[in-house]
């Protein structure tokens, strides 16, 4: 099985080479590609420096754009398996190759690691797990599917849906979108407990004004997507 | 004094708003951030209608002596700034063309020697 790690990266030279040193040591079946999203500070220099194996964005595209330029190499260098591992150390790389066996032994289209089934590790905060549980119950309504953790960041996909991603992806606050359009495009879907570390540096770019467009935001964008229907 | 007639006509107007609004973003040819504006903004206008005397109290304000003055003068003003909009959104897409063509030529150079 070939399997990707995407790592999407916007100014994280606190913490870039951690998270690359840390899946290299941790997740070695797997490639990786680090996304430079038109970093501002030196993390394209420290991704030179260490000769790790990146894309560097000509102009800064979002999360969205970083990451589905991640889902095209993917889909370019004929991945079986990719999976988004954020740059900011939240997400462990020990299991990912629990999630890639777990895709591999039920056929699955998905993988999504989710925080709350076991309920270990970093939780989040008391707002965002609010946030959480609206959207957990906004996608159950609109498709029937239960998705704990909506907005993981740390979910594996397969060929099927790589291929999908690369085609058709969010430009912001992709998550809670992307689980909706995997649903209705017949994907199978499964989550597995992980445990998520706090943001190990740097800052979030996620403030509260952001947080009000974020809710606003998705909920249309789900809505949407749900309204284009099921497909086969 | 506002018409039921002309109440009528733009609630109409807002629904067809709405359901074209909302099938070109179902077609991924408006995308989401601009569908938000044209969804809320007619909610918002809405509501405002809708509210008895809100329209009347606006227009006292701005000193409108008829209150359906008030409605073509949101309805104006709303249009300018998403147009204002617009053009920053515009300003920003087009500095991104030049950085990308820019780099796009001078990596053709790089190529080329």
């Amino acid at each position: 099985m070939k399997k990707l790690i995407i790592i999407p990266a916007y100014n994280e030279s606190e913490n870039i080479e951690k998270t690359v040193e840390d899946i290299k040591e941790n997740a070695k079946g797997f490639d990786y590609v680090v996304i430079n999203d038109c970093s501002t500070d030196d993390t394209l220099e420290i991704l030179k420096r260490n000769n790790y194996n990146y894309v560097s964005l000509p102009i800064n595209l979002g999360i969205g754009g970083a990451v589905q330029t991640g889902y095209l190499y993917a889909k370019k260098y004929n991945y079986d398996v990719a999976v988004q591992v954020d740059g900011d150390g939240q997400h462990d790389p020990t299991f990912l190759s629990k999630m890639a066996d777990y895709l591999d032994e039920n056929n699955l289209d998905m993988v999504i690691g989710s925080r709350f089934i076991d309920k270990e590790g970093f939780q989040s905060s008391f707002m965002r797990r609010v946030g959480i549980v609206y959207f957990t119950n906004l996608i159950k309504l609109l498709t029937g599917k239960t998705i704990t953790d909506p907005t993981s960041g740390l979910r594996m996909a397969g060929r099927r849906v790589i291929s999908l991603f690369a085609e058709n992806y969010p430009k912001d606050y992709p998550e809670p979108e992307t689980a909706v359009t995997a649903i209705n495009n017949g994907m199978k879907i499964k989550e597995i407990p992980v445990i998520m570390r706090a943001r190990q540096g740097g800052v979030s770019s996620i403030t509260m004004k952001k947080s009000v467009y974020y809710m606003v935001k998705v909920t249309i964008a789900i809505i949407i997507e749900a309204l284009r229907g099921k497909k086969k | 004094m506002m018409t039921l007639k002309l109440r009528v006509i733009l609630a109409v107007i807002f629904l067809l708003c709405w359901i074209i609004v909302i099938s070109k973003a179902k077609k991924r040819q408006l995308e989401l951030k601009y569908a938000i504006t044209w969804l809320l903004l007619p909610l918002v206008i809405f509501i405002i209608i809708a509210i008895p005397g809100a329209l009347e109290w606006m227009a006292g304000i701005l000193g409108i002596y008829d209150v359906v003055n008030m409605v073509f003068f949101m309805g104006f003003m709303f249009s300018m700034i998403v147009i204002y909009t617009l053009t920053i959104a515009l300003s920003r897409h087009s500095d991104r063309i030049r950085k990308l063509t820019q780099m796009i030529a001078l990596d053709e150079f790089e190529k080329r020697n």
